[in-house]
């Protein structure tokens, strides 16, 4: 296979203290960090440093369990301008649900972000699957995923017509079936025109409108062969669009890094046993669709749990991270549950401990694989593992010539080529 | 009408339309930054534009959030007049800026196409939001694995003729106890019940006959030619609205009397106003007894 000549993407994704949930336990900063400007700027400093893309944020509008990890406390956009504002070139991708928020508010607040940080943001359109969301909006129970979907494609030229409009007279007028908009804005566009739109649901609703609208998608791609087969799909998809080239596919990553395996794998050891087993258990039972704490740990999933038959368009959580956790545990079914949990990563990526060396390899397998155009990071702890990736596997990233020495541009559409 | 702390009336600049984002540059910065410093503003209203439907040249939330880092010693208060903005998204935005300005944040709301009603319940079920993760459940043991302690942690459960939210907020609540919280008195809509806000806005040569327990702040446009430098407005506080930060705005600006200058903690304490929250413990625990 040739080598591929693009350079490697990388954003890294901001999930509280650390993608493992026990990372607030071993954290240098205090259990109120997240709650300071100090702390999302310096994490953002050190992605810098490492030359990403972007810093990404998650987010619905519901609260979640504190206990025993605390995500979301902030909201992601107003974290764009506080990280923006305080860097010089790193991006901020910011989730924000077309389901829950009004088109033009969110149109405008995107917008006013983009051009204050002089064309550094992303949206990353989500259409809110938790299940706690609907009561906190007067409704029982959230749309079906076809009528979420259907709405977040109007919604998503609605906010166009709007960010169009900043770079005309300011009139916009959109009329659909779930969106009807019409006004006048005040905005202007900015550096990179609008923000970038990135897109992360991996159902065949979600790839159908990254393939008409997104620059980027994160994907969970728990194998390789899924996610070469995706790949070329979706590049197929969006060129059948007209929109050749297109997305950047970046599947999530979740890393835990030492200087032996041995030591990276201590230190995985010690954060996961900070954590009840139930709060894994769940993760897992969300790609099952099936409450895993009534299975047998030392145990193998029964066959009739991995094999009976499941509608995605009827599965509430992640329909692609079900579909991938099927392809991955095909040739596992011999793993006990215990070991299942402790393998497939747990929190919407695949994951790798180990060394810099064997996480830049994996990095380099994939992206020469044509499997994907660069990750999504989730390091165990930020900082501390995010400093650790930026010194220690950035260089070898760069040394195998996948991955920049410099920035090539000043805003996150130019980081990202689109 | 109440005085407010040591005798000053706190000053709030309002840059309407380009004037806002006139604060990026580097000189201007600077010079709002010596007025704040001399006691001569304690804050900026951003967004001033949305309160009669006109159209801002930025989101006021994200443009506070820029300056924030550069204007350490500023206020920070932003319009929320628009009725499609959910409650939900309005809690959770304000909020988040509360937190990450270090708690120097307040919101003037206004209801552009609502009634008094309808903006008044709109302000209920944000404020309620604002109170129902209190910040203090926040331990971060790590003994015992708990990040926080979640009985306090409170369903608002609000059912309102416009609103069923149930809550609890996805974030904690503020330094301050509250964001401040202001309202806009003007057109048609009158002032909402007692106790409902902090500060009521009042343009400057409206009457109003009732406070409805509030401190009231006058708002009108800036005018070179008063006399001493300052508006002849009986009010707490004064909104001065600009639409440039030319060098002759400046200039004028830099003639307002020099007051006790309260640069550091939480806009509360530079407003000279109590703290204050909504009980909310007679509603459902959110996520029952900690686990």
């Amino acid at each position: 296979m040739s080598r591929r000549d693009d350079q490697l993407l990388l954003n890294v994704n901001l999930q509280g203290f650390g993608q493992r949930p026990a990372a607030w336990q071993v954290t240098d900063d205090a259990p109120d960090a997240q709650l300071t400007a100090d702390f999302w700027v310096r994490v953002a400093q050190v992605a810098e440093r490492g030359l990403l893309d972007a810093v990404f944020f998650a987010d619905h509008p519901s609260i979640s369990n504190p206990n025993p990890r605390p995500l979301g406390l902030v909201d992601p956009v107003v974290l764009a301008s506080v990280i923006t504002a305080q860097t010089e070139r790193v991006g901020v991708i910011a989730s924000v649900s077309t389901t829950y928020t009004h088109p033009v508010e969110l149109a405008e607040r995107l917008l006013s972000a983009d051009e204050l940080s002089g064309g550094r943001v992303g949206w990353n359109v989500v259409t809110t699957y938790a299940p706690s969301v609907a009561r906190n909006f007067g409704l029982d129970a959230n749309p079906s995923r076809e009528e979420r979907y259907r709405r977040a494609d109007e919604v998503v030229r609605a906010v166009r017509s709007v960010w169009d409009a900043a770079a005309g007279d300011g009139t916009y007028r959109f009329d659909g079936t779930y969106v009807q908009v019409e006004g006048r804005t005040g905005l202007r566009p900015s550096r990179q025109r609008h923000p970038v739109l990135f897109q992360a649901g991996g159902s065949a609703q979600g790839r159908d409108l990254a393939a008409r609208h997104a620059d980027g998608v994160f994907a969970v791609q728990l194998t390789l062969d899924g996610a070469v087969r995706d790949y070329a799909d979706l590049k197929a998809a969006a060129r059948e669009a007209g929109r050749p080239g297109a997305p950047a596919i970046t599947p999530g990553l979740s890393l835990v890094l030492g200087s032996t395996e041995e030591e990276a794998v201590r230190l995985f050891d010690d954060l996961e046993s900070r954590v009840p087993p139930r709060y894994a258990l769940g993760a897992l039972s969300n790609v099952l669709a099936h409450d895993a704490t009534t299975l047998d740990l030392d145990a193998p999933i029964p066959a009739d749990v991995l094999d009976k038959p499941w509608d995605p368009s009827a599965h509430v959580t992640s329909a692609g991270y079900r579909t991938t956790f099927l392809e991955w545990i095909a040739d596992r079914r011999h793993l006990t549950v215990r070991e299942v949990v402790r393998e497939f990563g747990g929190y919407g990526a695949r994951i790798v401990i180990g060394t810099p060396e064997q996480v830049a390899d994996d990095i380099e397998h994939w992206f020469e694989s044509h499997a994907a155009d660069g990750f999504n990071l989730m390091l165990d702890r930020y900082p501390q593992g995010l400093e650790t990736f930026v010194d220690e596997v950035v260089p070898l990233l760069q040394k195998k010539g996948v991955y920049r020495y410099d920035y090539a541009g000043d805003t996150l559409r130019a980081h990202i080529g689109a | 009408m109440t005085g407010s702390r040591a005798g000053t009336r706190p000053t709030l600049l309002a840059p309407r339309g380009a004037a806002a984002l006139a604060l990026l540059d580097d000189d201007v910065l600077d010079r709002v930054r010596a007025l704040l410093v001399a006691g001569r503003l304690h804050g900026l209203l951003l967004g001033a534009e949305r309160l009669d439907g006109g159209v801002a040249a930025s989101e006021p939330t994200g443009l506070a959030a820029t300056l924030a880092g550069r204007l350490p010693e500023a206020g920070l208060v932003t319009v929320s007049a628009d009725p499609h903005d959910h409650p939900y998204n309005t809690a959770r935005r304000t909020l988040s800026l509360d937190h990450v300005t270090g708690a120097r944040s307040g919101v003037l709301f206004g209801g552009h196409g609502a009634t008094v009603g309808e903006t008044a319940e709109r302000v209920l079920v944000v404020r309620e939001l604002w109170n129902s993760y209190p910040v203090q459940s926040i331990v971060g043991d790590r003994a015992t694995g708990v990040f926080a302690v979640v009985d306090g942690v409170r369903d608002v459960a609000h059912r309102g003729p416009r609103y069923d939210v149930a809550g609890a907020l996805n974030t904690p609540s503020s330094r301050q106890g509250e964001p401040v919280s202001f309202w806009s008195v003007d057109g048609p809509a009158g002032a909402p019940d007692d106790g409902l806000v902090d500060v009521l806005v009042v343009p400057a040569t409206t009457h109003l006959s009732a406070t409805a327990g509030a401190r009231v702040y006058r708002r009108g446009p800036l005018d070179p030619s008063w006399p001493d430098g300052t508006p002849p407005w009986a009010a707490d506080g004064l909104v001065l609205e600009t639409g440039d930060l030319a060098p002759a705005t400046l200039d004028a600006l830099d003639r307002l009397p020099r007051q006790a200058a309260t640069v550091t903690g939480t806009l509360r304490h530079r407003l000279g106003l109590p703290d204050r929250s909504i009980n909310l413990t007679d509603r459902p625990r959110t996520f029952g007894a900690t686990a």
